[in-house]
C-alpha cells in the first residue's frame, strides 16, 4: 500500500496532476489529502465524475454549466465560471471569515456586558436572585434592542473593498491562519465586556445612590436604576458596535441608531400601559427619568467611560502595531493604491507559486511584456 | 486621530457644568440612632426600642454650614438595610393597593397576608415594615412648617394606590414591624406609606420625609424633636435625618463631578501624547508601514 509514500511525495511538490482518474480515485485522492494532512481541502468541478470528490472535500464548489447541474447539486457553494473561483476565495471567503469572527466575539461582548451588570447588582441585593431590571426589559434585551446591529455587521461588513482584497492576496491568509478567532482576541472581547460592566455598574450606581434625582427631591428607587442602567447598557453596546465596524453604509446607521430609539420608544410604549401590566416601569421615563438632567448626563458619562479604553486600545493599535488590512485601509486612504509601481511590489511578494486565475494571468502577461522590452533594447 | 478630540471636548465641557452645578447643593446630615438611645440603655437596644412605655423622644441639634434656599428637603437614611431583598420585594400585592379588600389572591404577601382569618389591608412585609420616626423642626423657638404633601410620585398616587381603598386590620399582630396606619385616610393620601412602598435600590439608601418651605441662613442652628420609634437595632442598621438643597442635577453627589473631571482630564493628556507621537513621526511614517509590510509578508509566506 503505496498511499502514504504517495502523500509524501504529493505534499512535497508545489502542484501535483492527476489524470485519467475515475470519480472513485477522484474522491479517494481528496479524502487521503484532507485526513492525513488535517488541512481544509476545497474541491472545484462542473461534471457528474467530480460529485464525489466534491462531497469528499470540506468545501464543494460545483460549477454551473455545459456538463449539467449534478455537480451543483452536490456541492456547497455553485458558481457559474471557473474564474469565479478567485473572487469567491480572496473576496468573500476572506470577508465571510471576519464578519463571522466579528459577529461571534461581539455577541458574547454584548451578553456578558448585559449579564455582569446583573451580577454585580446581586453583590448589593445580599445575592438573593432580585433582578436590577424589570422583566420585560430582560427578555427583549436580545430580542428588539441589541439585535440588529449584530445582523448588520454579520451580513454588510468589508474591511477592505473587494478590489484591495483582489490586489492583496495575502489578506487571504488571515483566515488560513486563524488570526481572528485566537483564544486572546475571545478573552480579549469578554474582558471588554467585564470592564464596560464595571463601569456602567459603579457609576450608575454611585451617581445616583443617596440624593435626590430631581429637581423635586425625588430619590432613586429601583425602577429608576434598572432604568438608567439598561439604557447606559443599551447605549454603550450600541456604540461599541460603531467602532468595530470598518464599513458604513444606511442600514448600519439604521439599525444601530434605530435600536437606541426604538428602546426609548419602548420605555415609553411600556410605560404607558396599566400599572398592572408594567408593573415597575410605569412611566418611569416619562415622569421619573426623561425630565431628570442626571439621567441624560450619566447616560453620556458612562457611554464615554466605557468606550474609552476600547478606543484608546484601538487607537493604539492602528497607529503603532497595525494588522495587514489596516496597513491597507491606510495605504488606500494614503492614496497609494493607484501607485502601479508600489502595488507591483506588494503583490510580487504576495504572490506564490499556485496562485491561481486572473491576477496570475496578469503577472504573466506584465512580465512577459516587461522580457520582450528589455529584449528589445 | 483627530477624531479623538471630540469627545475630550465634549467630556471636559461637561466636566465644568458638573462641578458648577454641584457645588451649589448644600446637605446637612446627622445620625441619631445610637446617640438617641439614653445611656444606661445602650447595652441592650433591642429591648428599649421594643418596650413601648418608654418615650423614645430626643433631640439633636443641626447647625447649618451655608445658606440653604428653600424648598430644603428632608430624607431620612437607613444603612444596612436590604429593601432589595427579592422576597421582600415580591411580598406586596399590587392589585389589593388598588382595589382594597375586594381583590382576595393576595398569596404573594405571605407571611403577612391576614390576621384571624381577617385580611389586611395593605397587605405584605413592605408596608408592614413601614418607617415610623416622626421629625419636628424649631429654629429659634419657633417652629418650622414642614410640607408633607406631595412627597410621593406623581403617578404612584395617582394609580396604583386606591382612592377608595383604606387601611385594614393594619399592623395588629404579635410581631409589630413598624408604624401604624390612619384607617381613615384612603391609601392613595397615605403618602408616607407610598414613598416606603416604592423599594429601593440599594442597602443604604434615603427616602424623602418633606420639605421645609424656608431658607436657612449660615450659622442657624435648627433643633430636631424626633420620636426614635423605628427599630433598626436588631439588625445593625443605621439611621441618619438629611436636609439638602437641590439643583436640575437632584442632592449633593460629589462623584459625577469627579468622574466628568476625571474621564476629560485623561482623554485630554491621551490626546495631547497622540498629537506629539504623530508630529514626531510624521516624516517616517511612510517607510515605516513599508517596513512593516515587508516584515510581515516575509513572516507569513511560510504557509503555502
Amino acid at each position: 500500500d503505496v498511499k502514504d509514500a504517495f502523500l509524501e511525495l504529493a505534499i512535497g511538490c508545489a502542484s501535483v496532476i492527476c489524470c485519467r482518474s475515475s470519480p472513485k480515485q477522484k474522491a479517494l485522492v481528496t479524502r487521503l489529502v484532507k485526513t492525513k494532512t488535517g488541512s481544509t481541502t476545497l474541491a472545484i468541478g462542473d461534471g457528474a465524475n467530480d460529485v464525489g470528490m466534491l462531497q469528499e472535500a470540506d468545501i464543494g464548489v460545483g460549477i454551473s454549466g455545459v456538463e449539467g447541474m449534478q455537480a451543483v447539486m452536490s456541492s456547497d457553494i455553485a458558481i457559474a465560471q471557473f474564474r469565479f473561483l478567485e473572487r469567491l476565495l480572496l473576496v468573500h471567503g476572506h470577508w465571510c471569515y471576519r464578519r463571522i469572527s466579528s459577529m461571534i466575539c461581539y455577541f458574547f461582548y454584548k451578553n456578558i456586558v448585559f449579564g455582569f451588570t446583573l451580577f454585580f447588582y446581586e453583590i448589593y441585593a445580599s445575592f438573593t436572585g432580585q433582578a436590577v431590571y424589570n422583566d420585560w426589559f430582560l427578555s427583549f434585551y436580545n430580542v428588539f434592542f441589541t439585535s440588529l446591529p449584530v445582523i448588520a455587521l454579520g451580513v454588510f461588513d468589508q474591511d477592505v473593498s473587494s478590489r484591495l482584497c483582489l490586489k492583496f492576496p495575502l489578506l487571504y491568509q488571515e483566515g488560513i491562519q486563524n488570526v481572528l478567532f485566537s483564544w486572546l482576541r475571545i478573552v480579549a472581547w469578554a474582558f471588554n465586556g467585564v470592564l464596560s460592566a464595571m463601569v456602567i455598574f459603579f457609576f450608575c450606581i454611585r451617581a445616583t445612590q443617596h440624593q435626590a434625582f430631581h429637581k423635586g427631591g425625588e430619590v432613586v428607587g429601583l425602577e429608576i436604576l434598572g432604568t438608567t442602567m439598561y439604557t447606559c447598557v443599551v447605549w454603550v453596546v450600541n456604540c461599541q458596535m460603531t467602532l468595530s465596524i470598518s464599513y458604513f453604509t444606511y442600514i448600519q446607521h439604521l439599525f444601530i441608531w434605530g435600536s437606541i430609539i426604538l428602546w426609548y420608544i419602548f420605555l415609553m410604549a411600556y410605560g404607558a400601559m396599566a400599572p398592572s401590566i408594567s408593573t415597575t416601569a410605569y412611566k418611569v421615563f416619562i415622569e421619573s427619568c426623561a425630565p431628570a438632567g442626571m439621567y441624560w448626563l450619566l447616560t453620556l458619562l458612562v457611554l464615554i467611560s466605557s468606550l474609552l479604553p476600547y478606543f484608546i486600545y484601538s487607537a493604539i493599535q492602528v497607529r503603532f502595531f497595525p494588522s495587514y488590512h489596516q496597513m491597507i485601509q491606510w495605504i488606500r486612504s494614503d492614496g497609494q493604491s493607484d501607485d502601479p509601481e508600489y502595488c507591483h511590489m506588494v503583490r510580487q511578494r504576495s504572490l506564490r507559486p499556485t496562485t491561481v486565475g486572473y491576477t496570475a494571468r496578469l503577472e504573466a502577461k506584465s512580465r512577459s511584456s516587461r522580457k520582450g522590452g528589455e529584449d528589445h533594447q | 486621530m483627530g477624531v479623538i478630540f471630540i469627545p475630550v471636548g465634549l467630556v471636559t465641557l461637561r466636566a465644568s457644568h458638573c462641578v458648577i452645578f454641584h457645588s451649589m447643593v448644600v446637605e446637612i446630615v446627622d445620625r441619631y440612632d445610637i446617640d438617641c438611645v439614653p445611656e444606661p440603655s445602650r447595652m441592650d437596644k433591642v429591648s428599649y426600642i421594643q418596650d413601648d412605655s418608654i418615650p423614645k423622644n430626643c433631640s439633636r441639634f443641626m447647625k447649618v454650614h451655608k445658606y440653604m434656599k428653600a424648598p430644603i428637603y428632608i430624607y431620612y437614611q437607613l444603612d444596612n438595610y436590604y429593601q432589595n431583598h427579592r422576597r421582600y420585594v415580591k411580598s406586596r400585592s399590587d392589585k389589593q393597593l388598588l382595589d382594597g379588600q375586594k381583590y382576595r389572591d393576595t398569596s404573594s404577601c405571605q407571611p403577612v397576608e391576614s390576621n384571624n382569618n381577617r385580611p389586611i389591608v395593605p397587605c405584605g412585609l413592605i408596608a408592614w415594615s413601614l418607617f415610623n420616626d416622626t421629625f419636628e423642626f424649631i429654629r429659634e423657638g419657633a417652629e418650622l412648617k414642614v410640607n408633607r404633601k406631595n412627597i410621593a410620585w406623581k403617578s404612584d398616587r395617582g394609580h396604583k394606590f386606591g382612592k377608595n381603598v383604606y387601611p385594614f386590620n393594619f399592623q395588629n399582630g404579635t410581631l409589630i414591624g413598624g408604624g401604624k396606619l390612619n384607617p381613615e385616610i384612603p391609601l392613595s393620601d397615605q403618602e408616607d406609606l407610598i414613598v416606603w412602598m416604592r423599594t429601593s435600590a440599594l442597602p443604604s439608601f434615603r427616602k424623602l420625609y418633606g420639605r421645609i418651605e424656608e431658607d436657612l441662613d449660615v450659622d442657624d442652628v435648627v433643633v430636631v424633636n424626633l420620636m426614635n420609634n423605628y427599630n433598626t437595632y436588631s439588625f445593625g442598621g443605621k439611621k441618619k435625618l438629611v436636609l439638602s438643597t437641590s439643583s436640575w442635577l437632584g442632592g449633593k453627589n460629589d462623584f459625577l463631578g469627579h468622574a466628568c473631571v476625571f474621564v476629560g482630564c485623561s482623554s485630554l493628556t491621551l490626546a495631547i501624547i497622540f498629537m506629539l507621537l504623530h508630529a514626531l513621526w510624521r516624516h517616517e511614517l511612510f517607510t515605516l508601514e513599508q517596513e512593516k509590510l515587508f516584515r510581515v509578508i516575509r513572516t507569513r509566506s511560510t504557509y503555502i
